[in-house]
């Protein structure tokens, strides 16, 4: 996976925040490389599968509490607990970043499937082709950290 | 004024209301999860609707069919259909004015750049 494909997913995670939950979010540390079978780190998961010029996937993880947090600001009406609202929030939130990474990914058409969202601890994270994840870990000035997880490759 | 939402988040349509509200407090809003279901919608209330914001991916039917099938019918075809959505792709965002959309926006959104669109649909 080329690096220049991740910038894209950071900037359009930071755009999505600011401007549907009035939060900048920030980098919170080294990108790091994980082989697939990785376990994630937080129990609120959302994906996204990318096809057209690439083939992969995207994803959003970050715990109950934090996810509670960033979807209530989107929403702008308190989410305490897991429900209908945490997990299609969650989803949204995660499709307008994919969608606003698509975007700026010169030259090349990157279609977006349907967002999948779970809650559940120790995921374990294939892709196909067994393709690595980049993992960007990411964190709210007040609310807690979270990442964004790649899995990417041209056709 | 009656409006119709087509998008499958919920959360999306809460928000989109919301802000239609702010501007419009008397509107009456519609919602459809997707197009099969925004058809259905239209159909029940004589199409009778100032202007419909439509997603693009959706389960079952998505946004580009959708808009498609609102033109192909001569008692809806001239139906104001503002997309609304997270394709933000160049050739995509053509492909969706080509097929009729009377207005783009991509998410993410501010309130007022909602507003805007829905103004400027509204003043044509």
């Amino acid at each position: 996976m080329k690096i220049e494909h991740i910038n894209p997913f950071i900037e359009a995670t930071v755009t999505t925040f600011k401007s549907m939950c009035a939060v900048e979010p920030l980098r919170d540390g080294k990108l790091e490389l994980k082989e697939a079978g990785f376990i994630t780190t937080y129990d609120l998961l959302g994906v996204i599968g990318l096809s057209g010029g690439v083939k992969g996937a995207v994803l959003m993880t970050m715990s109950l509490e934090t996810g509670c947090k960033a979807v209530s600001a989107f929403l702008m009406d308190e989410v305490k607990e897991p429900n209908t609202d945490l997990m299609d929030g969650f989803g949204e939130l995660l499709n307008i970043i994919a969608g606003a990474a698509a975007a700026k990914m010169d030259g090349m058409r990157v279609d977006l499937a349907l967002p999948t969202v779970v809650l559940g601890a120790n995921q374990q994270m294939h892709a196909k082709q067994g393709n690595p994840w980049v993992i960007v870990p990411m964190k709210f000035p007040d609310w807690g950290k979270f990442n964004i997880e790649v899995s990417m490759e041209e056709v | 004024m009656k409006i119709l939402l087509i998008d499958d988040s919920s959360t999306m349509r809460k928000i989109q209301k919301r802000v239609i509200s702010e501007l419009h407090p008397d509107a009456i809003v519609l919602e459809a999860g997707n197009g099969k279901e925004a058809l259905d919608v239209l159909k029940a209330n004589n199409n009778d609707f100032t202007f419909i914001l439509c997603d693009i991916n959706m389960p079952e039917m998505n946004g580009m069919e959708t808009l498609k099938a609102i033109r192909s019918q001569p008692e809806t075809a001239k139906l104001p259909v503002i997309m609304c959505t997270s394709v933000a792709e160049k050739g995509q965002v053509m492909e969706a004015i080509k097929a009729g959309a009377t207005n783009y926006l991509v998410k993410p959104f501010q309130p007022a750049d909602l507003q805007s669109k829905i103004s400027a649909v509204l003043n044509k």
